[in-house]
């Protein structure tokens, strides 16, 4: 039997526990027995410590479950290190030794892999088509860059491949082509906006970076039909705020424009508790003095807006995305950053239909 | 009560950039600030470097898609607002270099324009801090010398991830030594460095994340030089409960009653231990606490209230 790699990619904003979730999805599948690699972007270090790795680096490290393990899966993880991906997809990709050396020694260049946007994306992307490609493992957990806008994630090989390709700079680096005047004018515009000096580094940069194009679009469209296979998934990973209802809505509508696959909504957080019947609090008396059951009982009613709201929210969440699995995560007491806190998550995390 | 002296003392600055990890409160912060210093009668400008629109809403009710814009919008007394477009200020910027719109429009249609933003490297960061540079020299009209602005308040992009805006300038001046940009880059620096007119102020959760990535990144402004650092917001701040013993039995009935009070209990310690944290490593900073807010903040009123309710951290 051929064996297939499943993805799955955890995407969402800034500050909802991505890199968390993401943890704790390769956790819950290697528990379940798949040999699961998790590719983090963030350098968490707390986490790392307690996956029991000094640091997350570039190679995949294979993670102690210890006590926990009692079956064969087994858990790896990685940190994305952009620029060493770069580095290694011009080693690729370049076409000799010399337009290696000029970009590698390009003043842009060593800045670019952190200042370019879309870069990480990219990347992040390349990495996951890397660890692919090794056919190693049967499940890939990608924690994906987080984005102010979570649809401009998936876009970033494109757009990078667009920019070397379609960029008015494109113009500049052939300027003894059919150019003339309109040429030597832009030229001179350019000047004035930025400056001569940087004009040529930039021109230089991107005119190595040519040679590169064919590679670089060729594995755009590779990674494109990765993402869109069936054996890849999308989690959409939120909490509450007044955004999240369009935030939702806007990734709904790229997964359904570019084809891939969404399989679970995470609301994270959420402040879950019924909200109790007034005939319950008497009956807090039984338990508690009466000073207690009042501490109890107006610490309680201080929560009550936001169980209120959070339960709307996910009314409205469900009515609006129709069909869509949605996982709830209460909000936890303390900080997530123990491998024993992982596994409590992991608890909230079912989905053992798709992946057994 | 808010200590009036303490505010004061980054309330005098010019420009204040507020920042910390992704959803820890950057813009409850700006927002915040912008009051207090409206109530001291500052004219202050609340500026989105990183998001569009998403202020307004709370001072005005208007949909974020109406006010998204390049435009500055007053949004109450003494606070307007502004969402920077680094295609605005791209256009602005070229403007001023080449004085002729029809160049403009003629070489810069608008997917050209994107495609240059998006290929020249941290060109993106440098046009909004040019633009807030100009922002922080305006005057009230072409003769007055008076600013038109006492106060500007920048809601920052996030930390944490890739490079920092705030490093841009400071890049661009190692990697082109001449020409406008490098000009640019340099003036640039020169403000954000102004210890009299600039201050970075901090917003963090009381939690293992948001703090370890909070002192790194205070670090790496320190050791850079990148801007002068002013106090630490620790936002959402649960305040402690009275402790109650837990009884032998819990029936169902008042589950939720107890685990809630758990939840407080657990969450007061966490933060509390995370507060000296910050405090025994950040030894030369002053602290506020923003308490944690059981309201959603929807509208200026619930601003007000919050602003009320911080407190300087002894």
């Amino acid at each position: 039997m051929i064996k297939t790699t499943k993805t799955i990619l955890v995407c969402g904003s800034g500050g909802v526990g991505k890199t968390t979730l993401a943890a704790s999805l390769g956790l819950k599948l290697a528990l379940a027995g798949q040999k699961t690699v998790v590719l983090t972007i963030d350098p968490a270090k707390r986490l790392a410590a307690s996956l029991g790795l000094e640091e997350l680096n570039d190679a995949p490290r294979k993670i102690g479950l210890g006590p926990l393990k009692k079956t064969r899966g087994e858990m790896w993880a990685a940190m994305l290190d952009t620029k060493r991906t770069f580095d290694r997809l011009v080693e690729k990709y370049a076409p000799n030794k010399a337009a290696k050396e000029r970009i590698f020694h390009n003043k842009l260049y060593q800045h670019m892999s952190r200042m370019l946007a879309g870069t990480q994306e990219y990347m992040a992307m390349e990495r996951l088509y890397e660890i692919h490609s090794e056919n190693r493992y049967d499940v890939i957990v990608v924690d994906t860059p987080p984005m102010q806008n979570a649809i401009d994630f998936l876009s970033a090989p494109q757009k990078m491949t667009n920019m070397i390709k379609n960029s008015m700079l494109h113009l500049l680096l052939k300027p003894t082509l059919s150019l003339g005047k309109t040429g030597f004018k832009l030229m001179k515009v350019f000047d004035r906006i930025t400056g001569f000096a940087f004009m040529q580094d930039l021109s230089e940069m991107l005119m190595s970076f040519e040679s590169l194009l064919e590679g670089f679009n060729l594995r755009a469209q590779e990674v494109n039909s990765l993402l869109r296979d069936e054996n890849s998934q999308f989690f959409f990973v939120c909490t509450w705020h007044n955004r999240t209802l369009n935030e939702v809505r806007d990734f709904q509508e790229m997964i359904s424009t570019q084809k891939f696959h969404l399989a679970k909504i995470i609301v994270n957080r959420v402040y879950c508790g019924e909200t109790l019947a007034a005939k319950n609090s008497h009956e807090l008396t039984k338990y508690f003095s009466a000073r207690e059951a009042n501490i109890l009982l107006k610490n309680y009613q201080r929560f009550l807006p936001l169980i209120k709201r959070d339960k709307n929210h996910l009314t409205d969440l469900r009515q609006q995305t129709k069909g869509v699995e949605i996982l709830t995560i209460p909000l936890f007491y303390t900080d997530v950053h123990h491998i024993k806190k992982l596994m409590d998550l992991t608890r909230y995390l079912d989905f053992s239909t798709d992946f057994s | 009560m808010v200590t009036d002296s303490i505010f004061d003392d980054i309330l005098k600055k010019r420009l204040i950039f507020v920042s910390g990890k992704g959803g820890v409160g950057k813009t409850t912060v700006a927002i915040v600030l912008a009051l207090q210093a409206s109530r001291q009668k500052k004219n202050t400008l609340i500026v989105e470097m990183n998001s569009a629109g998403q202020v307004a809403p709370f001072f005005r009710g208007v949909p974020e898609t109406q006010t998204s814009l390049h435009n500055e919008i007053p949004l109450a007394p003494y606070i307007t607002g502004v969402t920077l477009n680094p295609h605005i200020c791209f256009e602005e910027y070229v403007l001023r270099r080449i004085k002729f719109k029809a160049i403009y429009k003629t070489f810069f249609d608008n997917q050209l324009v994107t495609n240059f933003i998006g290929a020249v490297p941290g060109l993106n960061e440098i046009l909004m801090l040019g633009k807030i540079f100009d922002l922080e020299r305006q005057k009230k009209d072409k003769l007055s010398s008076e600013n038109k602005y006492d106060l500007i308040v920048v809601d920052a992009p996030a930390t944490g991830h890739g490079l920092s805006a705030l490093e841009v300038p400071q890049v661009i001046l190692s990697a082109v030594k001449i020409g406008p940009l490098s000009w640019h880059a340099r003036d640039t620096t020169v403000l954000l460095q102004d210890k009299n007119k600039t201050c970075f102020c901090l917003v963090t959760l009381a939690e293992e994340m948001p703090v370890s990535e909070s002192l790194d990144y205070l670090r790496t402004l320190r050791e850079k030089n990148l801007i002068p650092t002013g106090p630490v917001f620790i936002n959402a701040v649960m305040p402690n409960v009275e402790k109650v013993k837990r009884p032998q039995k819990l029936p169902e009935t008042i589950r939720a009653v107890w685990d809630f009070y758990s939840l407080a209990r657990e969450r007061a310690a966490l933060n509390e231990h995370y507060c000296d944290e910050l405090k025994k490593n950040l030894t030369e900073c002053s602290f506020f606490i923003v308490p944690f807010s059981f309201k959603t903040l929807t509208e200026h009123a619930d601003y007000e209230k919050l602003l009320e309710q911080i407190q300087v951290s002894p």
